[in-house]
């Protein structure tokens, strides 16, 4: 170990952070070098100045008000506290396995029960519209059994009265004869009741039919053994308590860096430092969509062009008597409409400097992504249509974007220091900024940038500079002037940093405000990349203000449910819900934050199904009776445009056959069952039954697909390291 | 360092209470005066902290606590945190100082006037402490007042490990520094500071 008084050891050997072979080996170096032992003493004497100091401030309390509103919140009912009207449900908490002598009795009478008032009365309504006075006329569809339905509802705004049509849709649609709004606005229990699910014994009238009893609710909500997974296994009062589960996780982290995979993020880093992640920070549904996937899959099953939907069903890996389900939305289609904004994109480098060169290989082939992708057309032939001269010091560019992008790898390269390299978003100029002050380089990509109003597509300036560059500008908390007349023009600035400093993330994300954009940072080269082809996408056009996935399946085929990774409502909380928009997962704290759900944003969740215990058909299995409509799943899209306020069926898309093979799924799908397994595991609880380490790198491997920017491929390697670290004792305190 | 070395962070923090029925009541006693200051710190406003820390609380008697007794102290800055950081945004905290605003930010480093005028050494100290950039801010103080190790600070701020030491070290470094500046030769001055202060404790 080489130590200097610089050495940051040093200080956390003052503070007592290092571990036990380390310190010995630091203090025995301390001992034999007198300028490292007197570093150590004026440590120690800061330190306990700072100590006595930081000591001896005043006393601070919380008013007694404040006081007494805490300790009289634990005597409140949850349901009251947070202003909801439930639906009081007594039943004890049943157990997920096995059933007891009991509720095998109770239930056998209740299902009896349930099915003389199926055939006696007709379609049942959504428990949503218990209380309605006045039922409308009850449309009678084909009867094939119970259908439950859970509303995962990713932004839950209520829906204005009053006006009508949606996204892409025609006005007044219905759902089985009403329509949608006309339920949900006139219902008056809380969205509680919207994610427990509504019952219909009608597949075709899931949210609008009325008229029945409610059959007991309890029975088919099955706590989970722990306060994992779903929210819907759990009583009301449950549910509600544990929406609030993200204010004290990580969505308000995004803040600063804007991307709300931090779940993912922290997970990755602790299993990198060789640490079990602690089971409370994992986050399936947060890890399940920090990936893309490809929901316009050519053997989709279904959806439309304005909400593409994928619904597949396999035998459950991890337990052959189950199911697994998968529900893909996206939003559009990224690659059809771009934003109309001006852009800058800021790449900030600081794992190399201006003297060794840029690592420009990211960029550029992040560059030739998007530019690839967004037009449809090749990065060179693009570049050869719409080069042309350029002004005011800018070299002339009119030539092959492969010869392009060698230049500016060979610029990278040269001895002669550059401040920055820009390639703006028409690909028609490259800035040069050799030998500029920063600003002056900055300035530049902007002059460039607002020039292109009208002509970008919506395609930033991608901009980068070296942290060494960056540190040339002033250390105050004054947003450089450029920047200011830049947000004035109407340009958006985005940063995306890689191996930053720490102590200039604050300023870069304040520029990042500034300029009404995003800052993100990268830990590594890939989440680079990632970041960049996400924000190169830009911030689109909102579409729709609300969307809500409903999920229903035929109870002849499936008795009991857990989505894998919670449900949240936004009702809850006026906090930032990240875990509210089908967002892409990187930007879900964008989307939250401005609320609006944007073009190509897109939410994947997994649900695992067992077969009814009292199968009509093959009892213990699926292969109990499919009804005369012969579904099994079904899942509709709702949407809430953004300037109008009634939800219309966007898509529906249907799964009739009975649940294949998994190794016969979809690269998607397995992967994304892998990364679910993975986080059970990582949660350490018992609800994965007979899943191992090794079955999951088995599905991750196979369907590690196309793996275009190597995030797949990094989940194996952290599966791989996870599976060692897990033979270890945990560290948690507690656990 | 006899007195002030380090606290483990777990006699404080991460105790459990000994009656089921207080423990919102003893994670009050234990916590409150530290979050506040914490809250404090980030907002720079007290009616602010009081309300977050307020939340934060209230939050907690959501909280099953067989969930959060084991990692109280995390939970706790953490939510508080989290807390603090939304009202900041939403309030548009983040925007750019005019530059009257920016005469009245303090320094990097404090004139001579100022710190000849500063003659109380708790003040002169704080008032250091105070210009670091926030993040240096937050780590210290979480690590000093708080009593959190580097891996409990990492797990609030949402930092690495690695990042919280080099926060601290250059946080420390750059205190020492100042201090010198105030009075050479720093080391006397910081030795000054140590006998006046132990005194007084």
């Amino acid at each position: 170990m080489n130590l200097t008084p610089e050495s940051p050891e040093l200080t956390a050997l003052v503070l007592g952070e290092l571990p036990e072979t380390e310190r010995r080996e630091v203090e025995a170096i301390v001992s034999s070098r007198p300028d490292l032992q007197a570093e150590v003493e004026h440590l120690r004497t800061l330190t306990k100045t700072i100590g006595l100091v930081l000591g001896s401030e005043p006393a601070w309390e919380l008013s007694a008000e404040r006081r007494r509103r805490i300790l009289e919140s634990r005597k409140t009912p949850k349901k009251q506290r947070l202003g909801y009207r439930i639906r009081s449900w007594s039943a004890p908490e049943p157990s997920w396995f096995p059933w007891t002598g009991w509720a095998i009795g109770l239930s056998s009478a209740a299902a009896v029960a349930l099915v003389c008032l199926f055939y006696w009365n007709g379609p049942t309504r959504p428990l949503g519209e218990m209380s309605l006075s006045n039922p409308g006329p009850e449309p009678r569809g084909n009867v094939d059994g119970q259908v439950k339905t859970v509303a995962r509802r990713f932004q839950l705004e209520p829906g204005r009265e009053g006006q009508t049509a949606g996204v892409g849709g025609p006005p007044n649609q219905t759902m089985g004869g009403a329509r949608f709004s006309e339920v949900a606005a006139k219902a008056d229990i809380s969205n509680a009741v919207e994610l427990l699910g509504a019952i219909s014994n009608t597949p075709s009238v899931l949210a609008a039919s009325a008229g029945a009893p409610m059959p007991a609710l309890a029975m088919i909500a099955k706590p989970p053994p722990s306060e994992t997974t779903s929210l819907a296994y759990q009583a009301p009062e449950q549910l509600l308590s544990g929406l609030n589960y993200q204010d004290s996780s990580f969505a308000p982290a995004a803040v600063l860096e804007s991307f709300d995979d931090s779940s993912y993020r922290l997970i990755r880093s602790r299993i990198l430092e060789g640490l079990r992640p602690l089971p409370e920070f994992v986050r399936l549904e947060e890890m399940i969509n920090y990936f893309r996937y490809d929901v316009l899959e050519s053997d989709s099953p279904g959806g439309t062009n304005a909400y593409p939907a994928r619904l597949e069903l396999t035998t459950c890996p991890w337990n052959a008597h189950h199911a697994l389900l998968r529900m893909a939305i996206q939003v559009g289609d990224p690659s059809k409409e771009g934003p109309k904004n001006k852009r800058l994109m800021l790449a900030i480098d600081g794992t190399t400097n201006r003297t060794s060169g840029f690592s420009l290989e990211w960029l550029g082939g992040t560059t030739s992504q998007w530019l690839t992708a967004n037009r449809g057309k090749s990065l060179e032939r693009e570049v050869l249509q719409a080069s042309r001269p350029m002004t005011r010091g800018m070299a002339a560019a009119k030539r092959p974007a492969a010869r392009l992008l060698e230049e500016v790898a060979q610029s990278s390269n040269s001895p002669k220091p550059d401040t920055g390299l820009a390639l703006d978003g028409n690909a028609n100029r490259f800035i040069s900024t050799n030998g500029l002050g920063v600003e002056t380089a900055i300035s530049r990509a902007y002059v460039s940038t607002e020039s292109l109003e009208g002509t970008a597509g919506g395609r930033p300036t991608v901009m980068l500079v070296t942290q060494e560059s960056l540190a040339s500008l002033p250390e105050t908390n004054r947003v450089p002037k450029i920047i200011q007349d830049g947000a004035k023009a109407g340009v958006q600035l985005d940063i995306i940093a890689l191996g930053l400093n720490p102590e200039d993330t604050p300023r870069l994300a304040q520029w990042a405000s500034y300029g009404n954009g995003i800052m993100a940072t990268a830990d590594t080269k890939a989440d680079a990349v990632r970041a960049a082809e996400i924000l190169a996408q830009g911030r689109r056009e909102p579409v729709a203000e609300k969307v809500i996935a409903e999920v229903s399946w035929n109870t002849n085929q499936f008795g009991r449910w857990r989505a894998l990774g919670r449900l949240v409502s936004s009702d809850s909380t006026n906090e930032p819900s990240a875990s509210l928009n089908p967002a892409a997962p990187a930007l879900r704290s964008e989307a939250a934050e401005f609320n609006p759900i944007r073009q190509g944003n897109q939410y994947v969740a997994l649900f695992e199904l067992s077969p009814p215990p009292f199968a009509f058909g093959d009892v213990g299995g699926f292969g109990g009776v499919v009804g005369a409509s012969g579904d099994v799943v079904r899942l509709h899209v709702l949407a809430t445009s953004t300037n109008r306020s009634e939800a219309m069926v966007m898509t529906t898309v249907e799964v009739a056959d009975r649940p294949k093979p998994f190794s016969e799924a979809s690269a998607d799908f397995k992967f994304s069952a892998a990364v679910a397994g993975f986080g059970l595991l990582l949660r350490d609880t018992e609800e994965h039954d007979g899943l191992t380490f090794d079955m999951v790198l088995e599905m991750a491997r196979s369907g590690i697909g196309s793996d275009v920017d190597g995030t797949r491929a990094e989940l194996v390697d952290l599966v791989t390291r996870a599976k060692s670290i897990a033979s270890k004792p945990s560290e948690n305190p507690g656990k | 360092m006899s007195g002030m070395e380090p606290q483990p962070s777990r006699s404080m923090t991460e105790r459990a209470p000994s009656d089921p029925d207080d423990w919102i009541r003893d994670a009050l006693a234990c916590h409150e005066g530290p979050l506040l200051r914490y809250a404090f710190s980030l907002t720079q406003n007290a009616e602010t902290a009081q309300d977050i820390v307020q939340d934060t609380f209230l939050k907690l008697c959501e909280q099953k606590r067989e969930t959060v007794a084991p990692y109280l102290a995390r939970w706790l800055y953490t939510v508080c945190r989290n807390r603090t950081l939304d009202i900041l945004r939403k309030s548009n905290r983040m925007v750019e100082l005019t530059e009257e605003e920016m005469n009245q930010t303090p320094a990097n480093t404090p004139s001579p006037s100022e710190a000849t005028e500063q003659r109380d050494l708790y003040a002169r100290v704080l008032q250091l402490l105070e210009n670091l950039p926030p993040n240096q801010r937050e780590v210290i103080r979480l690590k000093f007042q708080s009593q959190l190790s580097y891996q409990e600070i990492a797990d609030v701020t949402q930092l690495t490990a690695t990042n919280v030491g080099f926060l601290l070290h250059t946080a420390l470094k750059s205190l020492r520094q100042r201090l010198e500046t105030l009075d050479r030769p720093g080391r006397t001055q910081t030795a000054k500071m140590e006998n006046s202060l132990s005194k007084v404790s």
